[in-house]
């Protein structure tokens, strides 16, 4: 009955660019040759718990339960995955790494391997099988993915967060493309608030939306929280220059902004009171299924250049880590390259419509990113991603600065005039410092 | 005459100034749940519209939730179940466990009771959620992560002490006379307790039931720490899961939570004659 060799169904993996989604027995029996042929022999008796941040869609879980389902099909290897809250994993995965106790591998957000290196397995050889077998790694990733010389974690992908934007009210505002520099940006802001169609950015604690626009801000005019040996450098002309742009954004925008969570741009988009922001996908997606007049009416782009004169975006990335008290470190080596192998990751991907992006640049080729244009921008977040922490590094304190948002609320601080230029960067600097020391 | 008078000025004046406190604290502890309310019955279009009361009240929230509509709640049930199963385990333990130590303690009078009893209080000297991690880890040797067991023992480990404290004094309370008598009746020590002790405590026992289930059953923090699974997880934890995404479904986490704060308050109703009598009992020593 089985029509496939085992080296045929190998091969067969690597063709990425149908990415033809293989189910039921043709996946068992792929996954049995890949098992067959990997690297890494699972243990013997050897069993994997692994927690993961909750899904965004349910077709994204749908397809993930499946490959995890025929990993333990293929290699005898049962997984048991749990779920939190994206923000929640950290913390779990913190009290599992000084404890010594847990599930043995962690999928979580940012810098999450750089917490506790020392606890994480060396996973260069998975990094490097994969890196080599898909065109290689983006630059953010291996950022991200290494201390050192050793990767400590292994990037799955990204989640972009992108302007958002309506086509008519633009169009109408004498913008016909999606302004890509900041000073027509800017312009861009005042014709759509002079017309009735505002829009607006997160000014308060909105761990997504207000994180990635205003850092955004503050790197395309130069200013950085630190420099490469994570002095704090904050307090810099650039910096006031990136306050004075957000504060004239600020005045274009719609009111009661400096309130805003991460729900609030979505639903004054959908209600169609705002008219751009930033944000995922998780907008289009939404509106696709109840407002279907936006959908049509709304595209993303990127964020606009400033005077960096590259872009200066920040996406949240979500890495894996396996941690070293596991007993079984093959088997999870094993899970982890399964899930990036083009068989399981391209439906995979696809599944995600969009709020998923790779971090292998051979899966730019996924149709997913073609099928509907309006997707499309997402593809290369990866590629355009700065870390956290900017020109720093990524470990804990870049990710406390962004958890405890720092830049958020120095932008917060002078656009609502709480305080001068001097004051919100003073206040800023002064918990960096803290943070940093 | 004027005496009369002045008292029933002074008394209005008493009554009006308690009225002036609990207008506003009645204002201020029933606000929120109106709030959760009014999100429950209003539309996902009309959730945020600020009204006092939406244009078009639904029930449809309510439906979401019960049929498990919206991925977030396709385990409502499992998870709300687990949430009475750890109540209730944990309540009928800790009743368990600190009646029978009351017991030892305040009617045997065995030897090192009050050393046990000293010993159990001074574990509130740490607070529970310092004791968290350490929690953790010893789950994780003896395999209990993601076993309702596991939150089970951490929740009677904190209710136990404070029990054991109220059912001592109340105990202690009860005339010695009844247990002579029954002594010399020929009662053995379980009768003594099953036929004389447990009656005479049962206000203190159903307030410190009543304690421990609510203890557990709105319990976040060590909930979060060992339980993962979905279908494991206790409702407030999987209600945490809601804000996971930008877009989350504000009306029916809201709707999750009115059902989710049902159970206690209808317990607290049924029971709070014997909440306060049963927790203040033996506060005072006649």
């Amino acid at each position: 009955m089985n029509q496939f060799t085992r080296r045929g169904l190998v091969q067969g993996g690597t063709a990425l660019g149908a990415a033809a989604a293989l189910s039921g027995p043709a996946l068992l029996d792929w996954a049995k040759a890949w098992a067959q042929s990997a690297p890494w022999k699972p243990e013997k008796g050897a069993k994997l718990s692994m927690l993961r941040w909750k899904y965004f869609v349910q077709s994204e879980d749908d397809a993930f339960v499946k490959l995890i389902d025929a990993f333990s099909k293929a290699t005898g290897v049962p997984v048991e995955i749990s779920r939190e809250s994206y923000e929640d994993v950290q913390p779990k995965a913190s009290v599992a790494a000084n404890t010594g106790t847990g599930p043995d591998l962690f999928w979580g957000l940012y810098s999450l391997p750089h917490l506790f290196p020392q606890k994480c397995v060396d996973v260069t050889d998975v990094a490097d099988y994969l890196g080599k077998k898909y065109g290689g790694w983006v630059d953010s990733a291996v950022k991200y993915g290494k201390s050192g010389n050793k990767w400590i974690g292994v990037p799955i992908c990204y989640s972009g967060a992108l302007m958002n934007y309506r086509l008519e009210a633009s169009k109408k505002a004498g913008f016909s493309k999606f302004p890509d520099k900041t000073d027509a940006f800017l312009e861009y802001t005042k014709a759509m608030k002079a017309q009735g169609t505002p829009g607006g950015f997160a000014l308060g604690h909105a761990s997504g939306d207000a994180n990635t626009w205003v850092h955004w801000c503050l790197w395309t005019h130069g200013g950085q929280t630190v420099d490469a040996s994570d002095k704090v450098i904050l307090n810099s002309p650039e910096t006031a220059k990136a306050l004075e742009y957000a504060k004239a954004l600020y005045g274009n925008m719609i009111a009661g902004v400096a309130s805003w969570n991460d729900a609030s741009n979505n639903k004054a988009f959908l209600a169609r009171e705002i008219h751009w922001t930033n944000n995922g996908i998780s907008i289009y997606v939404a509106a696709q299924n109840s407002a279907k007049d936006v959908a049509e009416d709304m595209d993303h782009a990127y964020f606009p250049i400033g005077p960096a004169g590259k872009p200066t975006e920040l996406h949240l990335m979500y890495p894996t880590l396996i941690m070293t008290y596991t007993k079984f470190p093959q088997a999870s080596k094993a899970l982890v390259a399964f899930m990036l192998e083009a068989d399981n990751f391209n439906p995979w991907i696809q599944s995600a419509k969009g709020y998923l992006t790779h971090c292998l640049n051979a899966y730019d080729k996924n149709p997913v990113w073609t099928a509907d244009p309006k997707t499309t921008p997402f593809r290369d977040v990866a590629k355009r991603s700065l870390t956290a922490g900017g020109l720093g590094s990524v470990g804990e304190k870049a990710a406390t600065a962004i958890a405890d948002f720092v830049v958020v609320d120095m932008f917060a601080n002078y656009c609502t005039g709480r305080e001068d230029v001097k004051g919100a960067i003073a206040v800023a600097e002064r918990q960096l410092k803290r943070i940093y020391r | 005459m004027r005496e009369s008078h002045i008292a029933l000025l002074r008394a209005a004046s008493t009554e009006a100034k308690l009225l002036l406190i609990g207008i506003p604290v009645l204002v201020w502890t029933l606000l929120p749940i109106y709030h959760m309310f009014l999100f429950a019955i209003s539309p996902k279009d009309s959730a945020f519209s600020g009204k006092l009361w939406p244009d078009h009240p639904t029930l449809r929230n309510f439906g979401i939730v019960f049929r498990q509509e919206h991925y977030f709640l396709h385990h409502f049930w499992e998870q709300l179940w687990n949430s009475l199963f750890i109540a209730l385990a944990t309540g009928a333990l800790t009743l368990t466990i600190a009646t029978g130590a009351a017991f030892a303690i305040s009617r045997l009078k065995v030897k090192g009771g009050r050393t046990v009893m000293n010993l159990a209080l001074f574990t509130y000297f740490i607070p529970a959620a310092f004791l968290a991690v350490p929690m953790y880890r010893t789950m994780g040797v003896y395999g209990l992560l993601n076993s309702q067991w596991s939150l089970i023992i951490a929740m009677v480990t904190i209710a136990t002490p404070y029990a054991i404290w109220v059912l001592k004094q109340t105990s202690d309370n009860l005339p010695v006379e009844l247990d002579e008598a029954a002594v010399m009746d020929g009662a053995s020590p379980m009768q003594l307790f099953r036929l004389v002790y447990l009656p005479l405590i049962a206000p203190a026992l159903v307030a410190i039931g009543t304690y421990a289930i609510l203890l557990a059953w709105n319990e976040y923090l060590y909930a979060f720490l060992l339980l993962s699974k979905d279908t494991a997880i206790t409702l407030p934890v999987a209600l945490g899961n809601f804000l996971s995404a930008d877009d989350s479904p504000w009306e029916l986490l809201m709707t999750t939570g009115f059902v989710y704060a049902l159970p206690p308050a209808a317990i607290y109703y049924a029971f709070r004659r014997y909440m306060v009598s049963g927790l203040t009992a033996g506060a005072v020593k006649s």
